[in-house]
């Protein structure tokens, strides 16, 4: 069914929608090729920083997280990790007290060799990057953390893309893209969420019924559950529904949108992500019009503008579903 | 006399049974006479060849506002078998038929395809389904589902569909749809006319 190639990741993110990401405990950057806000760089996260989740993925947080480093249990991508800086057990009263949303991945589509969709002399990689500075300044401003899957012409593959949200433990994934179709009509704005159809779905239900257990330093073990790479969105799918809709309410005064602005498909960045994700595809660059707008300052605010207010949109959503 | 009676009727036995089995010769044979059979086949075997017997497949292409699939029923050559037979459905789906707006990057080729004891069909594609792609998250859906859903509509036998690019399984062929697993239909993405 999957591809042989596929790794297992071993769902050390104990988070789920409303996840509870704690302040960093380190300066380091994930890896080569994956960028942090221009104003700081990215603080790390620290494994069994966040709550255990009922009905999360991750069963191994059922048991109080250990006092010493935990082991690496990220497959590493190509580039290879280095191991998750260590937790310090933390009062789950802290825990509960923290922000549901801190950390925001923000990945711009494409870059390096990968140009995406061309029009009207606007490269789709060029479009991604920039709004998503654009973006990255506006959530500074409000108080939220930035990562961003890359900051300067490169190539990143999508599945380290995941790799770097999931181990930077984000809150929320928006990829950026613009859209091509196959003649010059389509215009508007599409947010799409993941869809599974039901054979991953049997999958999905088999693997979060399996466990591993693994040792870890301090001695004795922890169960893991783990799942195929590919199941990584699952368990976020509904919290991605959420998100999308929220988007496309928020864009909807500000840029065109589609006739049908949210969308669900296999798209391959976002299988991997273990948190809320969506992809948000800003505009048509293959519809000349579209591509015109697409170039002006006016629409790029706008676009990032409007991720803004739904980020603090969502994560206001989910302070009140905290506080019931 | 009783011996001149007993040839007698040995001869008119000989008669009876001689005629008793021509008449059943002749009854039991007029089925297995070739006319009516020759007469059946003729249309296929000689009026018409058989590279010129189809089928009606649905195949899909964009619709007029670009954002959807449209299911269109066009004649593909019949061919023997479901590997055969779903060699012409991709080979016709893949063409480029106007005014239908065509779902697939211009020079896409299909290198083989073949169906797996598991009912899983693999379509292998030429580059140009990557390299000549305009990308874009909904035009590589149209593009990916209009083929996995060609397949799976026409022939009964495939539940889900792979692609692979130059004989290889790839994660994508535009950057944004996975399809380095099978897939199975998907008709959200399919309009009426």
């Amino acid at each position: 069914m999957f591809a042989p190639a596929a790794a297992l990741l071993v769902l050390l993110h104990a988070g789920q929608p409303q996840g509870h990401a704690l302040p960093a405990t380190s300066t380091e950057v994930p890896w080569p090729g994956v960028t942090a806000g221009l104003s700081r760089p990215f603080e790390r996260l620290a494994a069994g920083d966040r709550l255990p989740a009922p009905g999360s993925a991750l069963r191994a947080s059922q048991q109080p997280p250990p006092p010493q480093p935990a082991q690496p249990t990220v497959e590493p991508p190509p580039d290879a990790l280095k191991p998750i800086v260590p937790a310090t057990p933390l009062d789950p009263a802290v825990l509960a007290s923290r922000p549901p949303l801190q950390l925001v991945v923000i990945d711009p589509g494409h870059g390096g060799d990968d140009t995406g969709v061309r029009g009207a002399g606007i490269e789709e990689k060029q479009l991604t990057v920039d709004v998503a500075r654009r973006l990255r300044g506006l959530l500074e401003k409000s108080g939220l953390k930035v990562l961003m899957t890359r900051d300067a012409d490169m190539t990143v593959d999508v599945t380290s893309r995941a790799a770097a949200a999931n181990t930077a433990r984000g809150d929320l994934f928006l990829s950026l893209h613009a859209n091509a179709a196959h003649s010059p009509t389509p215009a508007g704005a599409e947010i799409y969420h993941l869809l599974t159809d039901s054979a991953v779905d049997q999958v999905r239900q088999q693997t979060l019924k399996s466990t591993v257990t693994i040792p870890v330093a301090a001695g004795g073990a922890r169960p893991l559950a783990i799942l195929p790479w590919e199941m990584a969105q699952a368990p976020y799918i509904d919290s991605s529904t959420v998100f999308a809709t929220i988007v496309a309410e928020e864009m909807k005064p500000r840029v065109p949108l589609a006739s049908t602005p949210v969308r669900k498909g296999p798209l391959r960045v976002l299988e991997g992500v273990a948190m809320p994700a969506v992809v948000i595809e800003m505009a048509y660059l293959s519809n000349p019009s579209q591509a015109k707008v697409a170039a002006s300052d006016q629409f790029r605010n706008a676009v990032a503008q409007a991720l803004h207010d739904s980020v603090i949109r969502y994560r206001r959503r989910l302070e009140e579903a905290k506080s019931r | 006399v009783t011996s001149k009676r007993v040839v007698a009727l040995g001869i008119a036995a000989l008669l009876v049974i001689a005629l008793a089995a021509w008449g059943a010769m002749k009854y039991l044979t007029r089925p297995e006479e070739p006319a009516p059979v020759v007469e059946a086949q003729a249309p296929v075997s000689s009026a018409a060849p058989a590279s010129t017997a189809h089928i009606t497949a649905t195949l899909f292409y964009a619709s007029p506002n670009g954002q959807a699939l449209v299911p269109v029923r066009r004649e593909v050559p019949l061919a023997e078998g479901v590997e055969a037979q779903g060699t012409q459905i991709v080979t016709a789906q893949l063409a480029a038929t106007p005014p239908h707006i065509s779902v697939i990057p211009k020079g896409t080729t299909l290198r083989a395809f073949y169906v797996t004891e598991r009912s899983e069909a693999f379509v292998d594609l030429s580059k140009e389904i990557s390299t000549a792609h305009p990308g874009g998250s909904l035009a590589e859906l149209l593009t990916v589902y209009a083929i996995v859903n060609a397949v799976t509509t026409n022939l009964p036998k495939v539940q889900r569909v792979q692609l692979l690019v130059e004989g290889k399984e790839v994660e994508t062929i535009a950057g944004h749809v996975d399809v380095s697993r099978p897939l199975a239909q998907d008709t959200s993405l399919v309009r009426a006319r």
